[in-house]
């Protein structure tokens, strides 16, 4: 924790786990043994130890929404040393430190806590010393009292310990973690069950476990319902130890046993970290003598519900539940600063995730949407501008035009919406090309977006927005997206041309480029990986932080190119290219190509192998090329093919074949 | 009068848990309540607690799952969300240890009674916790079909079966 917001949320969290395991205690009190009731303390152990950010599921409480609001609100204006505003809040690690010198006031609250700690932790020492070296200054028992723990250590299998006797104790004591003491007070009878209640600490380590508890303690030291907590453990140790006494007994001893326990009701007792006692206050003796006599009453058998019952416990309060977070758009409603703490606490868990954000943060035009994919620098200033200008941006916030949007219209100054022409996303769906996994872990790629441009009443052209974009895992945050070059705006020269992932970007770079050189002319097939999300309306749907589901479509594109002679070129009537992918360890079957019969011209079609054909009716206007194009679905693990058949139908009859085989560059 | 009280406690058990397995629905409704297993449990562990004293532990934390069950039910009827997480953890505590502890104890019962197959009832009510606790867990199991098919159908065929062995008992107690 190296932080107030991380300490409170960790607190917070320890808190709500303390309150919902003393309520489940408090419900199954006389259903479940004092073994269960202290074991089921490790659920609050497991909180102690865990960063409170950690696990995906849904929080039992909206604490971390809480906090960060909180968080927004305070540290506005402070410049922070140990807080980074743009970061939503994440607890590394249970402990505290400090990562420089305090500036603001949340930064002297979090020094002065950690100090806290350091104080608690010395206090604990000191107290541990001083007893041990009451401990050292105390008297060798009598050979009757040594022989009488000996007993009852043989008679009931116990480990053996140093024993000494303290005047002025008032009640027996362990203290020591490796080598424990057993301190009887001067001048009075053991009996035996005392004894064996403190061996019986000292065999299950309760003085290690007590040790933890005080670290926790100090940890935690200003939290009052923590103290509580851990008041609760330390009684509930002492109960289990009565457990394991009474489990040994029999009869008449477990009601001396009891009368025991009731003489030291009105003893005081010594605590400290390391140490262990019979005693433990008039209140938690009636509730020990309670359990004592409700003993052997437990139902038996419950070792699978009581561990079930802690598994559960366990998962749920580390991980969270499996319900849906509630998905806090700026459509729900809420404050402006519940908003945007909530759009804070987005995350992008997946490289698609962070790609879906940013797409459809550029398209709605949503700061906030955006906020989630972006990096800290950017989160920043988003923020600043989500809370002077709200969520959406817009043509009209005055001559000035979010950065990110320059290029997107082509405007007069001053804007004059009525006489601009506008080119502004299209909600279609969006593509990457050129997806590359980079040596340093992050991915490259070419966003496409699709867009229009609209002059007052009609629509001109449809195109494409390309962004080098670079996704990469920003600690603390999850998986951002920076731009990485200029954008690119290509529009089409024919009005209601339109370009979709399936079919590929004829304009941007192939993936891999075949050609080869024939007789008539040239062949070339150009091959794209389009990443693409698996629902056409996508853009219309909500960002998916998690998002996994990307489909990869394998487009290509054969092109033929005429080199013909004129005489060539004035006979020719009809021309047609049948086309067909060739996999690796295949030859190239151009009788594959038969299925293709009669081609007429202005039809293309395909099969289902890949293989495609288009035909034309030459005219003069023709540019001596022909191109047909497919495009399906494919496992990102497929091997691409290793070469593409191309067969060349002049006037309906074949005029060639070729193989397109790769070429060493890939540009088109 | 003991085979008497038995034998209504186990049809009353098993009435219950064909309630807690099995649903009809009629649009929203579900006209196989889960909120009615709790009643008929509630009346079987009143028949069976002169017998089995642990038995009247369970009557709270059955009022409290019979109450949640039936928050749920009329929510359900109207088309309204109830999302309580912090509630829904403690019902499912509550739920683990009430079928647990109820089942164990009329298995005991039964072999007090020395009814045959009654070690049967022990394991399905092993098997029976140990599903509940994994459907409890915080997995959302839509996404797991492979993983929450199997389960669900060992789900039916263990509530079945420990209805079926339930209306075995009551027979077996009123032949004596």
């Amino acid at each position: 924790m190296t932080n107030l917001w991380e300490f409170l949320l960790q607190t917070a969290y320890v808190s709500l786990v303390g309150v919902l395991l003393l309520v489940i205690k408090w419900l199954l009190r006389d259903k479940l043994s004092p073994r269960w009731q202290y074991f089921v303390w490790v659920v609050l152990a497991a909180r102690l130890l865990v960063p409170a950010t950690f696990g995906g599921g849904t929080p039992l409480l909206r604490l971390p929404l809480w906090l960060e609001m909180a968080k927004l609100t305070v540290e506005e204006g402070l410049s922070s040393t140990y807080t980074s505003v743009a970061q939503a809040i994440q607890v590394k690690a249970p402990v505290p430190w400090l990562t420089g010198l305090p500036h603001s006031v949340t930064d002297w609250l979090f020094f002065l806590y950690v100090l806290g700690v350091v104080a608690f932790l010395l206090r604990y020492l000191v107290s541990y010393l001083s007893l041990r070296r009451l401990m050292g200054r105390g008297e060798e028992p009598s050979e009757d009292l040594r022989r009488q723990v000996m007993g009852v250590a043989e008679q009931y299998g116990l480990p053996l310990c140093a024993v000494v006797v303290l005047p002025g104790l008032t009640s027996p004591m362990v203290c020591g973690v490796f080598r424990p003491v057993l301190a009887l007070p001067a001048g009075k009878e053991m009996e035996d069950h005392v004894l064996l209640h403190e061996l019986l600490h000292v065999k299950y380590h309760d003085a290690l476990q007590n040790v933890f508890w005080s670290l926790c303690r100090a940890i935690h030291w200003c939290n009052p319902l923590v103290h509580l907590f851990l008041d609760r453990v330390g009684n509930d140790l002492e109960s289990l130890c009565d457990q394991r006494v009474l489990e040994r007994l029999a009869g008449e001893e477990r009601r001396s046993y009891g009368i025991s326990l009731l003489s030291m009701a009105n003893e005081k007792y010594p605590r400290a970290p390391g140490t262990t006692s019979i005693s433990n206050g008039g209140k938690n003796i009636a509730r020990r003598i309670e359990a004592i006599v409700r003993f052997k009453t437990y139902p038996r058998g419950m070792a699978l519900a009581s561990c079930s019952i802690t598994l559960l416990l366990l998962v749920i309060c580390l991980t969270g539940t499996a319900a849906e977070p509630a998905n806090l758009r700026p459509a729900d409603g809420g404050s402006p600063i519940r908003t945007l703490a909530a759009a804070r606490l987005n995350h992008c868990t997946t490289v698609a995730g962070a790609v879906d954000a940013y797409a459809k943060g550029l398209v709605e035009g949503s700061r906030l949407t955006l906020m989630a994919a972006s990096p800290a620098e950017m989160r920043t200033s988003l923020m600043e501008e989500y809370r002077q200008l709200g969520d959406q941006f817009s043509l009209l916030e005055g001559e000035e035009l979010p950065f990110y949007l320059v290029e997107m219209y082509s405007t007069q100054a001053p804007v004059n919406r009525e006489e601009t022409t506008v080119c502004a996303f299209t909600k279609e769906n969006y593509g990457l090309c050129q997806l590359r996994e980079e040596d340093d872990g992050s991915t490259t790629a070419l966003l496409v977006l699709a867009v229009e441009e609209r002059s007052k009443d009609s629509l001109d052209r449809t195109g494409l927005l390309v962004c080098p974009i670079r996704v990469y895992r920003e600690a603390g945050q999850g998986y951002v997206v920076e731009q990485t070059g200029e954008r690119t705006l290509y529009l089409s020269t024919v009005s209601g041309s339109f370009y979709s992932p399936d079919m590929g970007y004829p304009f941007l770079p192939a993936d891999k480029v075949y050609q080869a050189q024939g007789e008539s002319g040239q062949g070339q097939a150009a091959l794209q990986l389009v990443y693409a999300p698996e629902s056409w309306d996508e853009l219309e749907q909500p960002p998916d932080y998690d998002k996994t589901d990307w489909v990869c479509w394998r487009s290509h594109r054969v092109t033929y190119a005429f080199a013909g002679t004129a005489e060539d070129r004035e006979s020719l009537t009809t021309l047609a290219i049948q086309a067909m992918p060739v996999m690796p360890g295949e030859e190239a079957d151009f009788s594959a190509l038969d299925v293709f019969d009669r081609m007429v011209p202005g039809a293309s079609g395909s099969n289902s192998n890949g293989a495609r054909y288009t035909c034309i009716a030459i005219d003069e206007a023709w540019d001596g090329t022909l191109t047909c194009r497919d495009g399906s679905i494919c496992d990102e693990k497929e091997a691409l093919p290793e070469a593409f058949a191309l067969r060349v139908l002049w006037n309906d009859q074949v005029r060639e074949t070729m193989t397109l085989k790769e070429a060493a560059d890939d540009g088109v | 009068m003991e085979y008497r009280k038995a034998a209504d406690a186990f049809a009353l058990a098993g009435t219950g848990y064909l309630f807690q397995y099995f649903n009809l629905n009629l649009f929203t409704l579900d006209m196989l309540p889960d909120w009615a297993c709790y009643v008929f449990l509630f009346l079987a562990i009143r028949e069976a607690a002169p017998l089995v004293p642990s038995l009247k532990l369970l009557r709270p934390l059955g009022i409290l799952l019979g109450v949640w069950e039936g928050i749920l039910w009329v929510s359900t009827a109207l088309s309204v969300s109830v999302t309580l997480p912090l509630v829904k953890v403690l019902v499912d505590v509550m739920a683990i240890y009430f079928h647990y502890q109820f089942l164990t104890d009329l298995a005991r019962l039964a072999a007090k009674l020395k009814l045959p197959d009654q070690e049967k009832l022990f394991y399905l009510r092993t098997v029976m916790v140990v599903l509940i606790t994994l459907m409890a867990l915080p997995v959302n199991w839509q996404e797991h079909f492979l993983l929450a098919l199997p389960m669900a159908l060992a789900g039916v065929v263990t509530g079945l079966w420990v209805c079926l062995l339930f209306f075995r008992f009551r027979r077996q107690l009123l032949a004596r």
